[in-house]
C-alpha cells in the first residue's frame, strides 16, 4: 500500500475540533483526575494564551507514562486515537486502557497538583520551571522526530521494491512459481516427443518396481494429465496473456526441427521418506540437448539402463531430462516444476482462437529455453494455510480443493483449525456426544472417514496435515456436551469473559477436564499422524475463570492451590521429548500471578499429554508473551500478532512459525462482524502486495534466523465461507508460498521485486482456475498484458 | 529573551506533536463507523422474511400447505413474459433445505396447518403490454387467503413479476414434515418501489464476463426487485463491443476474438433482461477512458499509450478520444446508432468522467484545430460532449452522465440530463441543488468493488471512508441527507457499482452479493415504510441473514455475513451498546 495521502489542513483542524471535544476540562486538569489524557489531548489545550499550563501539563503526562517506557507511550497515543491499530481482542484492549488509567490515577495526580500551584501563582518559580519545560520541550522534539522517521502507525506498511533488475527472473513463457532457488538456462527449444514418458528410479539406477510407491506413482500420473491437459486445450482461460498457447507459426516452424524429448528421468534417494517437519524437499532437474554437462555424464550412467532402451527418435539431437530428489516429496515438487517448464504451442496456426471452446486440438508441447538446470529447495520447512473450519463449515470438497491448490505451489502444511468457539464438527469415537449436541446442521460434521481421507490426501500431496485444538480458551462448543469442564459458559455480557461469542473456557481444575482431554489426544494423536499438535493457547480470558468460585479462590488464595491441585491428574513426566522446561519469563520482575499459575495447571498436563503420545506441540504467542508460565523447550511458538513479535519470542531461544496478522490474515478487510459495532473492524484487507512483503527473517541474526521455522497464512471464518474460500485465499496464498518456499531475497541477498512476482502471479491464476480454483484477479486483465505499464 | 526562546520552543514542540498525532490520526483514520440503528428486534420473524421489505403487509396466524403443483390462473398467466416466469418460479418456490442454518421459528404461526392448501394462484395485469421504462409501474397487490387461492394484482407484467419473486419467498420448508408451507396466512401484501431507477453497473471492459455470466447476474437483480443493468461495456482496456460498421475496433481492441460482445450477445441479453423486468442501459465511455478504440482506429486517439501513463490518464493505458478528428465523431455517432437500436431502453449513458486536459494539450493535432479555429480546450470538449448527447437525444434517449460533466467542467447541461453521482455523497446535493435530476452511486458507500487492495492502476481519490462498504454501511446511507424536499424529489434512484480492476468472473457473486442486496431494499422499501417508521438495520439483517442462505440455495455464492454461529443466533451476537461509547 502506498502510503495514505495526507490532507493537512482540513484534518488537522478536524483533528483540534474532535480533540477539543473530547477534552474539554483540559486546561485545569486537577479537576479530572479520571479522565484519562494522552499526549494528544493535552495538544488540544494548546491555546497560546496559556503556555505555562500547558507546559506543566506535559509534565503531568510524561511521568504519566514514563514509567512503562516506550510500549505504555504508545499505548496512551493509540488509546487517544480510539481505535488502536492492532488490537485483535478485547481482552487485549482492554488492558491497555486499563493501564493507561492506572498511571493517570497513580502519578499523574498527585505531581499535578503538588506542582501546578506554585507555578501558576509565583512568577519567581519561572526558572525552574523553565528548566522543566526546556527538558520537557527537548524530549518531546526528539520523541517527534523520532516517531516521525519510524511512522509507527505506518511502518510496517512497506511493500516489496516494485523493480529491482538485480534479481534474476525466469523466461516470460515459463512462469514457475514459486521461483526456484537456483537456474540456469540457454536458449534452445525442446520438443517433447508424443510418446513421452517419466520414468522412476533409485539412484542405483535400478526401477521403481511398479505399485509399490503409490504416492510416486500417482504423482507422475498427475503431471501426465497436466501435460495432456496442455496438449489438449484450446485456450487456457479468460485473459489471453497466459502462459500456455502460443499462436506464431514462427514458434510452430521453430518446434518442428527442435530436437526431440522422449522421457524425463526420475532419480529418488528415498521414495518412502517420512511425511514430516523438516523433510529433505530439494530436487534438481535437467534438460539438456547434448551429453556435456559433467552433471549430466553422472546422472547417464546412474541411468544407463534406462538411456539405452530409448528408442532413436529420428532427430540427430539427443535430449536428456533428469529429475533427481533424494525423497519422495522432492520428486513431487520437481514434477510440478516440470510441468510448468512445459509450454503449450499450437502446431497450426490462423485464427483458431474462434473456434468451438470444447473442440479438442493436439497442440506441441515445448519446453523452450534448454539447457535448463534447476536446483531448488524450501527457504522454510514449514509453509502452510491455516483454515478455520469450527466457524462457518467446508465441505470436505473444499479443502481436497485447497489442498490441490496447496501442491501447485509447494506448500506443505494444512493447518486445521477444527474446533473453536463456536461448533465443535470434528466426530470423536470416545465421546459422540460432542458433535451430537452441536448447535448447528448436523449435517456439517468431519466424521473419522472424512478425517482420513484428508490426511490421506495430503500424503499424496506432500502435505501435513496440522490440526489444532484450540484450549483452553475458545472453547464452549466442549461445553455443549460436557457443561462441568467448562467455566463462563454463555455467559454474559459476552465481551467480558471471551474474545468471541459465546463465552466459555475449560475448567483447569475438574479432574474431568482432564479425563476427556486424556481420551481425546490418544484419539486424535492416531487420527492424525503428524509428528506436530497446534495445541492452541491464545485469547485466553482471565474474567472467565475469575467468574468461578472455585478458581478464583485458587486464584486468589496460594494456599487452597494445593488442595485444588491434589484432585487432579498427575502431571506426565515420561516425556518422550526429553525437554527442558523453561519459564517464558514474560514479566520476570513479577511473581507468577494467580491466573498464570491457574493456567499452568492447565498446560503441565496437556502438554504432558501431547508429549506422552509423541507429539510436539506449537502455542500461539500468547503463552510466550503474555503469561508467565513454564514451556517445553520443545514448543513451537506461532506468532499472530505484530511482526516483531517474532524477535520477541526468539529472545527466550524458541522456535517460531510467523503468522502476522498485519501481514498474512487473509479474512481482513471485511468490516466489522459483530452486528451493530459501531468500531471497524481490527484488520484492513490484506492485498497480494502486501502479502509479498512480509519478510519473515527481517531484524534477526544469522542465528535467530535458523529458530524461524516457517509461516502460515490464516483464513478466520467470521466471515468466509465456501462461498468466498477460493477468492479470499488465492491468489495470495501463492504469494505467501513464494516468499516461504524461496524467500523474500534471492541468494544475493537482494529483495524480489513485485514486478517479477506480478507477471507469474497471472499465470497461477490460471493454472489455479484450471483445477477449479475461483482464484480473484490480481489487477485488470489489460495488465496482465502490459505489466510494466501498471505498475507505479 | 530566554522565556521567550522557550516558550517558542514549547509551542513548537507541541504544535509537532499534534502534526505528529494528527498523521497519526490521519493514516489510522477509518470510515465513519456503521450505525445500527435502533434494537434488534426480540423475534427474528418480527417482520416477514421477504427482501426486499414490501411497503404494506398484514399477516394473519394460519398456516397453509403448498401444493407443489399450483395452477396459475387468470389472463395475466398466459401473458408470454408471465408464463416464462412461472416455470422458473416453480422451481425457485420449492428450494429444499433438510437443515437451515436459520430454521424458521414456526412458533410465530399456528402449528396445525389449515385443511386446504394453496393450490391455485390468480394473476391479474391490468395492461398487458410489456413496455418497460423508467416509468414502469411496478406495483402489486399479493393476497393468500386461508382458502388457498391466491391473487396477483398488477397494473403492468412487471409488477406481476415482482409479486410473483414475494410470493416464492413467502413459502418457507418444513423440514419436520417434509413439505412447504405459508406460515402466517392470510396475507395482503400491497407493495411499490420508493425509487424508480434501482440498478447495478457492471464493468466488462476491464474484465470480461460471458454472456451467462452477464445473465445470471442479472436473474440475481430480478430476485432482489432491482430493475437497471447499467452496463460498462467499454474502457481503456478493452473494446469487446463488435460494431457492424467498424468491426476493426473489436478485433484490435478486444482482448481476444472470444472476448468480445457481438450484436446478437447483446439481444440475448437485452431479452433476458426485460423477461426479469430489469432495464439495460448502455454506457458508451468517452472521451475519456477510450484507449481502446485507438487499438482499431488510431486516428480517433489522443495520447495512445503514451508512456509513462503518468498525468495523461488516471488509469493505465493512456488514451482518450481525438475529439479534434472529424473521424472521431463520425464514429462515435456510427456506434450510437447501432447502440440505439441495440438497447431498446430510452436511457443512454454518454459517459464524460476522468477526462485528463494533459492528454489533448500535448497532442498536436488538437493544438492546431484549437489555434485554426481560435478555440479554448475547454470549449472543444463542451462542444464534443454536448454535440455528442444532442445526437443521442436525437435517438429519443434520455442522456445520463457522469457527474464531472456537470461539476468539475460546468457545461452548460440541458436539465433534462441526469447526473450520476459518484465521487462522493456530497454531490447529490450539488447536482440536485442546480435542479439536475440525479443518480446515486456515491463510493464512500455503494462503490462494491472497493477495500480489497489497490491496484497500482486505481483511479479512485481518497475519499474518506472509501474502502470496503460494509453491508450496514451499505443499508445506512441515506441519500437525501441535507437535501430539501425539492432536491431531494430530484433523486431517480441510485446504482451500486462493480468495477473490473479487482472483480471477475471468478468473485463477482462473493463481492455484491448480500451487499447488492441490502442496497436494494434501501430503493425499493426506502427508508421510512408508508406509516413513517424508519427501517432499521437492526430490524433488517434478522431478514438480510436468512436472505443470504436463500441466495446460495438458489444457486448464487453470497459472502457470508457472519460465522455461523451468529448466523443462526444473531440476538447473540450484537454489540453491547456500552462497548460502543
Amino acid at each position: 500500500m502506498p502510503p495514505p495521502k495526507m490532507n493537512v489542513k482540513p484534518a488537522s483542524t478536524h483533528a483540534y475540533k474532535a480533540l477539543k471535544l473530547q477534552d474539554p476540562g483540559t486546561t485545569d486538569v486537577s479537576q479530572h483526575p479520571a479522565q484519562p489524557h494522552g499526549p494528544d489531548s493535552s495538544n488540544g489545550s494548546g491555546s497560546d494564551s496559556d503556555t505555562s499550563s500547558l507546559c506543566d501539563h506535559e509534565v503531568f503526562h510524561l511521568r504519566g507514562t514514563s514509567t512503562d517506557g516506550n510500549v505504555s507511550l504508545k499505548a496512551s497515543l493509540t488509546k487517544g486515537l480510539q481505535e488502536p491499530t492492532l488490537k485483535p481482542s478485547q481482552d487485549l484492549r482492554m488492558h491497555i486502557q486499563g493501564d493507561g488509567d492506572d498511571d493517570d490515577d497513580d502519578n499523574g495526580n498527585d505531581s499535578d497538583d503538588n506542582e501546578r500551584t506554585p507555578f501558576v501563582k509565583k512568577d519567581a518559580d519561572w526558572q525552574r520551571y523553565r528548566t522543566r519545560c526546556l527538558a520537557v520541550m527537548v524530549f518531546l522534539l526528539t520523541v517527534n522526530a523520532v516517531l516521525l522517521i519510524w511512522k509507527p502507525w505506518q511502518g510496517k506498511d512497506s511493500l516489496a521494491p516494485v523493480y529491482n533488475s538485480a534479481v534474476k527472473d525466469l523466461p516470460e513463457e515459463q512462469p514457475i512459481w514459486p521461483i526456484p532457488r537456483s537456474f540456469t538456462y540457454g536458449n534452445q527449444t525442446v520438443v517433447l516427443s508424443p510418446g513421452f514418458q517419466i520414468k522412476l528410479h533409485f539412484n542405483t539406477g535400478e526401477p521403481l518396481s511398479p505399485g509399490t510407491y503409490p504416492i510416486l506413482e500417482k504423482a507422475v500420473a498427475r503431471c501426465m494429465d497436466r501435460l495432456q491437459f496442455k496438449r489438449n486445450t484450446t485456450i487456457p482461460g479468460r485473459m489471453p496473456t497466459e502462459f500456455g498457447i502460443i499462436n506464431t507459426p514462427a514458434a510452430a516452424a521453430a518446434a518442428d526441427h527442435g530436437p526431440v524429448l522422449s522421457e524425463l528421468t526420475v532419480i529418488v534417494g528415498n521414495p518412502q521418506a517420512a511425511l514430516e517437519f523438516g523433510m529433505k524437499e530439494a530436487y534438481a532437474i535437467d534438460v539438456h540437448v547434448q551429453d556435456d554437462s559433467p552433471a549430466a555424464v553422472v546422472l547417464h550412467h546412474l541411468v544407463k539402463g534406462s538411456v539405452q532402451e530409448r528408442a532413436p527418435i529420428g532427430q540427430t539431437d539427443k535430449v536428456n531430462a533428469t529429475l533427481t530428489a533424494s525423497t519422495q516429496w522432492g520428486v513431487l515438487h520437481g514434477l510440478e516444476t516440470f510441468s510448468q517448464l512445459v509450454q503449450a504451442v499450437r502446431a497450426v496456426t490462423s485464427n483458431e482462437l474462434t473456434t468451438a471452446p470444447d473442440q479438442k486440438t493436439d497442440n506441441q508441447l515445448e519446453i523452450p529455453n534448454t539447457p535448463w538446470l534447476i536446483q531448488d529447495e524450501p527457504r522454510y520447512s514449514h509453509r502452510g494455510i491455516l483454515l478455520d473450519t469450527s466457524r462457518n463449515y467446508y465441505f470436505v470438497k473444499d479443502i481436497l480443493r485447497t489442498l490441490d491448490a496447496m501442491s501447485t505451489v509447494k506448500l506443505n502444511v494444512f493447518h486445521w483449525h477444527v474446533l473453536d468457539q463456536q461448533t465443535y464438527p470434528l466426530v470423536s469415537k470416545t465421546y459422540p456426544e460432542l458433535t451430537a449436541k452441536r448447535a448447528e446442521r448436523p449435517d456439517y460434521l468431519y466424521t473419522p472417514d472424512d478425517v482420513a481421507l484428508i490426511v490421506q490426501y495430503g500424503e499424496e500431496r506432500g502435505i501435513r496435515v496440522v490440526p489444532e485444538f484450540d484450549a483452553p480458551g475458545h472453547t464452549a462448543s466442549w461445553g455443549r456436551a460436557f457443561p462441568n469442564i467448562t467455566v463462563c459458559l454463555d455467559k454474559q455480557p459476552h465481551y467480558k469473559y471471551a474474545a468471541e461469542p459465546p463465552p466459555g473456557q475449560l475448567d483447569p481444575l475438574e479432574p474431568f477436564t482432564y479425563t476427556v482431554l486424556n481420551n481425546l489426544i490418544q484419539e486424535w494423536a492416531v487420527q492424525f499422524p503428524d509428528r506436530q499438535v497446534h495445541a492452541g493457547g491464545d485469547e485466553i480470558n482471565m474474567a472467565c475463570w475469575r467468574s468461578d468460585d472455585r478458581l478464583r479462590d485458587y486464584i486468589k488464595h496460594p494456599k487452597s492451590r494445593a488442595g485444588y491441585e491434589k484432585r487432579l491428574m498427575p502431571v506426565e513426566t515420561s516425556s518422550g521429548m526429553d525437554d527442558t522446561i523453561r519459564q517464558t519469563n514474560a514479566r520476570s520482575i513479577f511473581v507468577q500471578s494467580g491466573e498464570d499459575r491457574l493456567l499452568q495447571v492447565y498446560l503441565d498436563r496437556a502438554f504432558g499429554m501431547y508429549t506422552k503420545n509423541g507429539k510436539r506441540p506449537i502455542v500461539w504467542e500468547e503463552i510466550a508473551l503474555e503469561h508467565d508460565v513454564r514451556l517445553p523447550d520443545s514448543a513451537i511458538v506461532q506468532v499472530w500478532k505484530s511482526a516483531g513479535n517474532a524477535k520477541r519470542v526468539i529472545k527466550q531461544g524458541r522456535p517460531v512459525i510467523l503468522s502476522s496478522a498485519d501481514f498474512w490474515y487473509l479474512d481482513c478487510g471485511f468490516g466489522q462482524w459483530l452486528l451493530g459495532s459501531q468500531r471497524e473492524s481490527w484488520c484492513k484487507y490484506r492485498s497480494w502486495q502486501k502479502v509479498y512483503s512480509y519478510r519473515l527473517t527481517d531484524k534477526l541474526n544469522t542465528e535467530e534466523q535458523k529458530l524461524v521455522y516457517g509461516g502460515e497464512v490464516c483464513l478466520w471464518s467470521e466471515q468466509s465461507d465456501p462461498s468466498n474460500l477460493d477468492s479470499n485465499l488465492w491468489p495470495r496464498s501463492a504469494a505467501a508460498a513464494e516468499i516461504l518456499w524461496s524467500g523474500s531475497q534471492d541468494e544475493k541477498g537482494e529483495y524480489r521485486p513485485l514486478l517479477h512476482a506480478a507477471k507469474r502471479l497471472v499465470a497461477v491464476r490460471e493454472r489455479l482456475h484450471q483445477m477449479g480454483v475461483a482464484a480473484s484477479p490480481v489487477f485488470p486483465a489489460w495488465c496482465g498484458k502490459h505489466l510494466e505499464a501498471c505498475l507505479a | 529573551m530566554h522565556a521567550g526562546l522557550s516558550s517558542l520552543l514549547c509551542v513548537a514542540a507541541v504544535a509537532l506533536t499534534a502534526i505528529t498525532a494528527q498523521l497519526a490520526s490521519a493514516a489510522a483514520s477509518n470510515p465513519p463507523s456503521q450505525v445500527i440503528q435502533g434494537i434488534p428486534a426480540v423475534n427474528p420473524v418480527k417482520q416477514p422474511w421477504i427482501w426486499p421489505l414490501p411497503q404494506n403487509w398484514e399477516r394473519g396466524s394460519n398456516t397453509l400447505k403448498v401444493s407443489e403443483r399450483i395452477r396459475f390462473e387468470g389472463k395475466g398467466a398466459r401473458q408470454p413474459i408471465i408464463s416464462k416466469s412461472i416455470k422458473r418460479y416453480q422451481d425457485l418456490m420449492f428450494k429444499k433445505e433438510d437443515y437451515p442454518m436459520i430454521p424458521y421459528n414456526w412458533s410465530t404461526t399456528d402449528n396445525k396447518p389449515s385443511r386446504s392448501s394453496l393450490n391455485t394462484v390468480v394473476i391479474d395485469i391490468k395492461i398487458t403490454d410489456d413496455h418497460l421504462d423508467m416509468d414502469t409501474d411496478e406495483s402489486y397487490i399479493l393476497t393468500v387467503p386461508v382458502s388457498g387461492k391466491a391473487v396477483l394484482q398488477a397494473e403492468t407484467v412487471y409488477g406481476a413479476l415482482h409479486g410473483l419473486e414475494t410470493l416464492s419467498q413467502l413459502v418457507q420448508y418444513y423440514p419436520e414434515r417434509r413439505s412447504y408451507y405459508i406460515p402466517n396466512v392470510p396475507w395482503k401484501i400491497s407493495d411499490f418501489p420508493t425509487y424508480k431507477h434501482r440498478g447495478i453497473l457492471l464493468d466488462t471492459s476491464r474484465h470480461y464476463y460471458t454472456v451467462q455470466e452477464i445473465e445470471k447476474i442479472i436473474d440475481t437483480l430480478s430476485w432482489n426487485k432491482l430493475n437497471v443493468f447499467h452496463w460498462h461495456m467499454l474502457d481503456s482496456t478493452s473494446f469487446p463491443y463488435v460494431s457492424k460498421k467498424y468491426p476493426e475496433l473489436a478485433a484490435k481492441g478486444a482482448y481476444s476474438p472470444r472476448h468480445v460482445y457481438t450484436a446478437k450477445d447483446i439481444k440475448h441479453i437485452v431479452q433476458h433482461a426485460k423477461e426479469r423486468g430489469v432495464r439495460v442501459i448502455p454506457e458508451m465511455e468517452a472521451p475519456g477512458h477510450s484507449t481502446a478504440w485507438g487499438y482499431g482506429i488510431p486516428e480517433i486517439a489522443s495520447c495512445l499509450n503514451t508512456q509513462p501513463y503518468f498525468g495523461y490518464t488516471v488509469q493505465p493505458p493512456a488514451g482518450q478520444l481525438n475529439i479534434a478528428h472529424p473521424k472521431t465523431k463520425e464514429v462515435v455517432y456510427g456506434l450510437i446508432n447501432e447502440w440505439a437500436e441495440l438497447f431498446p431502453d430510452s436511457f443512454f449513458h454518454a459517459a464524460g468522467d476522468e477526462v485528463v486536459m494533459q492528454c489533448w494539450s500535448n497532442d498536436t493535432y488538437i493544438t492546431d484545430h484549437l489555434q485554426k479555429n481560435n478555440q479554448t480546450l475547454m470549449q472543444l470538449f463542451e462542444e464534443f460532449v454536448l454535440d455528442m448527447e444532442d445526437h443521442v437525444r436525437q435517438k429519443n434517449k434520455t442522456v445520463m452522465v457522469w457527474q464531472e460533466m456537470l461539476l468539475e467542467y460546468h457545461f452548460n447541461l440541458p436539465k433534462d440530463t441526469v447526473i450520476q453521482v459518484w465521487i462522493g455523497s456530497e454531490g447529490v446535493k450539488e447536482v440536485t441543488e442546480k435542479g439536475y435530476r440525479t443518480i446515486v452511486s456515491a463510493q464512500n458507500f455503494w462503490y462494491l468493488d472497493l477495500g480489497f487492495g489497490r491496484p497500482r492502476s486505481n483511479p479512485y481519490p481518497e475519499v474518506q471512508g472509501a474502502g470496503f462498504n460494509h453491508w450496514n454501511r451499505v443499508y445506512s446511507y441515506d441519500m437525501r441527507a441535507n437535501l430539501t424536499k425539492e432536491e431531494a424529489d430530484l433523486i431517480l434512484g441510485a446504482e451500486a457499482t462493480m468495477w473490473g480492476e479487482l472483480a471477475d468472473p471468478n468473485n463477482i457473486e462473493d463481492r455484491l452479493w448480500p451487499r447488492a442486496a441490502a442496497f436494494a431494499e434501501r430503493l425499493w422499501s426506502g427508508y421510512e415504510n408508508p406509516k413513517g417508521e424508519a427501517l432499521t438495520s437492526a430490524d433488517a439483517i434478522l431478514r438480510l441473514l436468512p436472505w443470504r442462505e436463500r441466495l446460495v440455495l438458489r444457486g448464487v455464492r453470497a459472502g457470508p455475513l457472519n460465522q455461523g454461529f451468529c448466523t443462526r443466533n444473531p440476538l447473540d451476537c450484537f454489540q453491547p451498546p456500552n462497548l460502543n461509547k
